[in-house]
C-alpha cells in the first residue's frame, strides 16, 4: 500500500514547525510498511490533486500568504474545491484553513476571497491569540483531547459546517463561541500548531485511516506504541486544563 | 537627574546579591517604575560614542567582542555582557556601573538590545554605530511574526541622528533589506570567498522571496540558515555591496583565520571561536572598531582576550568528563550546533533541556523546524536524556528524526537530569544543549556542584 502525501507551498507556508506534521504522517505510515512519498506543490507546480492521498495547507506571514492566496484562488479554487467533495484527505492550518474559507475580512474593510470549500469566513481581530490550547473532538463516535499551540489574530466563523472540537483550553476559532476549528467531509481546518500531528495520534491517525479507506476500502491500522505522544499530550493538558 | 531609581535600584540590587538571586533585571525594571527617563539620563554621563547591536542571533558574541576590543585599546566600557538585553536589563547595568547620584564613569557603552525592545531604548542610548547580525525566527509568539519585528526595528532606526551609522550583515536578505529607503550612514559587511562549509539550506529557510517585488531569489552561493550571496532574477536586487568582506577563511579546531577587505585595505584576522557563523560576529566586531577608530593591534588583542560567557559553547567536566555547554534558541542556532557536535566525531551523550517561560518564547514548535534527521542519521548517538517543562516534546521530536526511543530518558528536573547523565569513556562526548531559561538553571547547578567552567 502506499500514500500519496501532498505538500501545499512547503516554501512558502513554513511557519511553527507545520512540517512537523509532514514528518509524522510519513512516518507513521511506514512504521506500518505503508508507503509514503512526499509531493511538494507550490508556485510553479500543475496538479489537479487526483493523484494526492492526503493534503496538507499550512499558514505564512502575511507576505507569504498573499502569494499563496492568489495562487491558489486564481489558479487552484476549482480543482482543489472538486477534490475535496470526492473526499480528498486534507489537513489545513491557521492561514490555510482561512484561505479554504470563502472570505477574510481584513482590517482596512478589504474583503479578501477564499476558495469557498469551508461555509467559514474570517474577520480580523485586534487582538492575537497566542497560548496553549486544548479541545475535545469526536470524530467517526471516537472522542478524543488534542493539544497544540495556536497564534492568530483572525476570528473565525462557521456557518453551515460542523466545528473540529469544543475548547477546554485557550480562544480556538475566534474566542467568543468556545469551537474550534472546522470538519466538512475529509477535509479539516484547524489553528493548532505545536506541530498538531505528532502529539494528537489519535487525529493523525484518523486522516491515514480516511486516506486508506477512500484509496484502497480499508480502514484498520495497526496498533503503534505512543507512550512518548501520550505523555506529551498530557503534560499539556496536566498544566493548563482546568479540572 | 531624578535620582529615586538610582537608588532603588542599587538597593535591589544589593538585596538580589545577598540572596543570592541573579539580578540582572529586576533592579532595572523597579527603578523604571520610578524613573522612567534613567536609561537617558544615565548614559549622558558615557563620554564617547555607543554601540548598539542587534538581531536574532550572535548578539551576545558580537557585542562581547566589541566591548573587549574596546577594553583591550584602554577603554572603560558599560556593557550588559550578561545578556539581560531587554529594557530593564539594560537600565539594571547602567545603575550597577554608576554612583548613587547616577554619575556613571565609562568611556563607552556597548549594548545588546533584544529586537524587539529597540523602539524603547535606541533613542534613548543614541548610539553612533548599530550593528544587525541577522534576523531567524525565534521566540515567535512573543512578538508575532518576524515581519512585524523587523518594521518595528527599522522604524526606530528611522529617528537616529543623521551621522549615526548602521552596520547591516549583506548576506542576510531581511537584514540587508533594513538598508533600503534609510537616510542613515549605512554600511555593509558579508562574505566575499566562494563558501561551502556543508551547510545546506537549511528547513528553517526563511526569505524565498524578494522583498521588493515577490520574485524568487536566486543564491550563487549558501553560507548558512538564508544567509548567502542572493539576486532576484525578476527586478534585480541584490546582495548589496560590501564595505567589508571575509576572505581566504580558514576553519580549523583551534578556531578561524581570515582576511577583511576594507576600502584599498588586507586587514589578517585570527580568533580562536570555532564555526563558520562565527566569521559574521569576529567580521562585525572589527568592522565596528575600525569605524570608532580602534588602532589595529588593539583589535587582535582583544580578539585574543575574549572568552566567551557562560553557556556559549563553554567546556566544562561533569563527572571528571569533558562536556560542552551550548545555548539553543532557535533553529537556526540549534542547526549550527548540531553540525558542530557533527563534526567532533565523537560518540555522544545528550542532555537537551528545553522551557517554555516567557523568556524562550511559549511556544516550542520550532524545535520541528529543526534539521534532526540529518542530524541523526550522521551524528554517533549513544543516549539522550531531555528535560525541562518540554523534556516530553523535545523526547517525541527525537523519536520521529529515528533514535530510539528506548535509548530516550525523559526527566522533567534539570537538577535531577545532569545528575543523571552516564558516566562514560574518554571517547565519548558530553553535550549539555539548553534553551534560554534551563541554561539558567544548568549554570546554578554547576555553581552548586562548584564545576569550574
Amino acid at each position: 500500500m502506499k500514500l500519496t502525501i501532498g505538500h501545499m507551498y512547503p516554501d512558502l507556508l513554513n511557519l511553527y514547525g507545520d512540517r512537523g506534521n509532514i514528518i509524522t504522517l510519513k512516518k507513521r505510515c511506514e512504521w506500518r510498511g505503508i508507503d509514503a512519498e512526499i509531493k511538494s506543490i507550490t508556485i510553479d507546480t500543475n496538479t489537479d490533486f487526483t493523484d494526492i492521498d492526503i493534503l496538507f495547507l499550512g499558514g505564512g506571514s502575511d507576505r507569504e500568504q498573499k502569494i499563496v492566496s492568489d495562487d491558489l484562488t486564481l489558479r487552484r479554487a476549482k480543482n482543489l474545491k472538486s477534490a475535496i467533495e470526492d473526499g480528498l484527505t486534507l489537513l489545513s492550518i491557521c492561514g490555510g484553513y482561512q484561505l479554504l474559507g470563502k472570505y477574510y475580512l481584513s482590517s482596512d474593510g478589504n474583503k479578501l476571497p477564499g476558495i469557498g470549500a469551508l461555509d467559514i469566513y474570517t474577520v480580523a481581530g485586534n487582538k492575537r491569540m497566542i497560548d496553549n490550547i486544548i479541545i475535545e473532538s469526536t470524530i467517526d463516535g471516537k472522542t478524543f483531547k488534542m493539544v497544540g499551540f495556536e497564534n492568530h489574530s483572525g476570528k473565525t466563523f462557521l456557518q453551515n459546517v460542523k466545528p473540529l472540537g469544543r475548547v477546554i483550553y485557550g480562544n480556538g476559532n475566534n474566542g467568543e463561541d468556545g469551537m474550534e476549528g472546522a470538519v466538512y467531509k475529509n477535509t479539516f481546518g484547524t489553528y493548532l500548531h505545536g506541530p498538531v500531528l505528532p502529539k494528537n495520534p489519535e487525529f493523525t491517525d484518523m486522516l491515514i485511516r480516511k486516506a486508506l479507506d477512500r484509496k484502497y476500502g480499508k480502514n484498520q491500522l495497526e496498533p503503534l506504541d505512543d507512550s512518548f505522544e501520550h505523555l506529551t499530550q498530557n503534560a499539556i493538558i496536566k498544566r493548563f486544563a482546568k479540572k | 537627574m531624578d535620582l529615586l531609581g538610582v537608588v532603588l535600584g542599587k538597593f535591589v540590587i544589593l538585596g538580589c546579591k545577598l540572596t543570592g538571586k541573579n539580578g540582572t533585571s529586576l533592579p532595572g525594571k523597579l527603578a523604571l517604575k520610578i524613573s522612567p527617563n534613567l536609561i537617558k539620563d544615565i548614559i549622558k554621563g558615557v563620554k564617547n560614542e555607543k554601540v548598539v547591536v542587534t538581531g536574532t542571533n550572535g548578539k551576545t558574541t558580537t557585542s562581547g567582542l566589541i566591548a573587549e576590543i574596546l577594553k583591550s585599546s584602554g577603554k572603560t566600557v558599560v556593557h550588559n555582557r550578561e545578556g539581560a538585553n531587554m529594557l530593564s536589563g539594560i537600565a539594571t547595568i547602567l545603575i550597577k556601573n554608576s554612583d548613587f547620584f547616577g554619575n556613571i564613569k565609562r568611556d563607552t557603552g556597548v549594548f545588546e538590545v533584544d529586537e524587539a525592545n529597540m523602539p524603547l531604548v535606541l533613542n534613548d542610548i543614541n548610539p553612533k554605530v548599530v550593528v544587525v547580525t541577522n534576523f531567524f525566527r525565534d521566540q515567535l509568539d512573543r512578538y508575532g511574526e518576524l515581519d512585524i519585528t523587523i518594521k518595528k526595528v527599522k522604524e526606530s532606526l528611522n529617528r537616529l541622528p543623521k551621522d549615526s551609522i548602521l552596520l547591516l550583515n549583506a548576506d542576510e536578505p531581511f537584514t540587508a533589506s533594513l538598508g533600503d529607503d534609510l537616510d542613515l550612514n549605512v554600511m555593509y559587511y558579508g562574505i566575499l570567498d566562494k563558501l561551502n562549509y556543508g551547510y545546506s539550506l537549511s528547513p528553517a529557510f526563511e526569505q524565498k522571496y524578494c522583498p521588493v517585488c515577490g520574485g524568487k531569489y536566486v543564491y550563487k552561493d549558501v553560507f548558512y540558515g538564508q544567509l548567502g550571496d542572493y539576486y532576484c532574477p525578476k527586478c534585480g536586487k541584490s546582495r548589496p555591496d560590501l564595505d567589508f568582506g571575509a576572505l581566504d577563511i580558514k576553519l580549523t579546531e583551534d578556531g578561524i583565520s581570515f582576511k577583511i577587505k576594507y576600502e584599498d585595505k588586507i586587514i589578517n584576522i585570527e580568533s580562536h571561536l570555532t564555526g563558520a557563523y562565527n566569521v559574521y560576529n569576529v567580521m562585525s566586531s572589527v568592522a565596528t572598531n575600525i569605524l570608532l577608530g580602534t588602532p589595529l593591534n588593539h583589535i587582535q588583542a582583544g580578539l585574543n582576550n575574549y572568552r566567551p560567557i557562560a553557556g556559549r559553547l563553554q567546556t566544562t567536566y561533569l563527572k571528571g568528563k569533558k562536556a560542552i555547554i551550548n545555548l539553543i534558541k532557535n533553529p537556526i542556532g540549534f542547526d549550527s550546533t548540531l553540525n558542530m557536535l557533527r563534526e567532533i566525531n565523537k560518540p555522544l551523550n545528550l542532555l537537551i533541556a528545553i522551557n517554555d517561560n516567557y523568556a524562550d518564547g511559549r511556544d516550542v514548535s520550532w524545535l520541528w523546524d529543526v534539521d534532526m534527521e540529518n542530524f541523526v542519521s550522521h551524528a554517533k548517538i549513544n543516549h539522550v536524556v531531555t528535560s525541562g517543562l518540554r523534556a516530553e516534546d523535545m523526547a517525541l521530536r527525537l523519536k520521529y528524526a529515528g533514535i530510539d526511543p528506548k535509548r530516550i530518558k525523559i526527566i522533567n528536573s534539570i537538577e535531577n537530569a545532569l545528575d543523571y547523565i552516564p558516566t562514560v569513556t574518554n571517547e565519548e562526548l558530553i553535550a549539555v544543549l539548553p534553551n534560554y531559561t534551563s541554561l539558567h538553571e544548568v549554570n546554578s547547578y554547576m555553581k552548586s556542584r562548584g564545576v569550574k567552567a
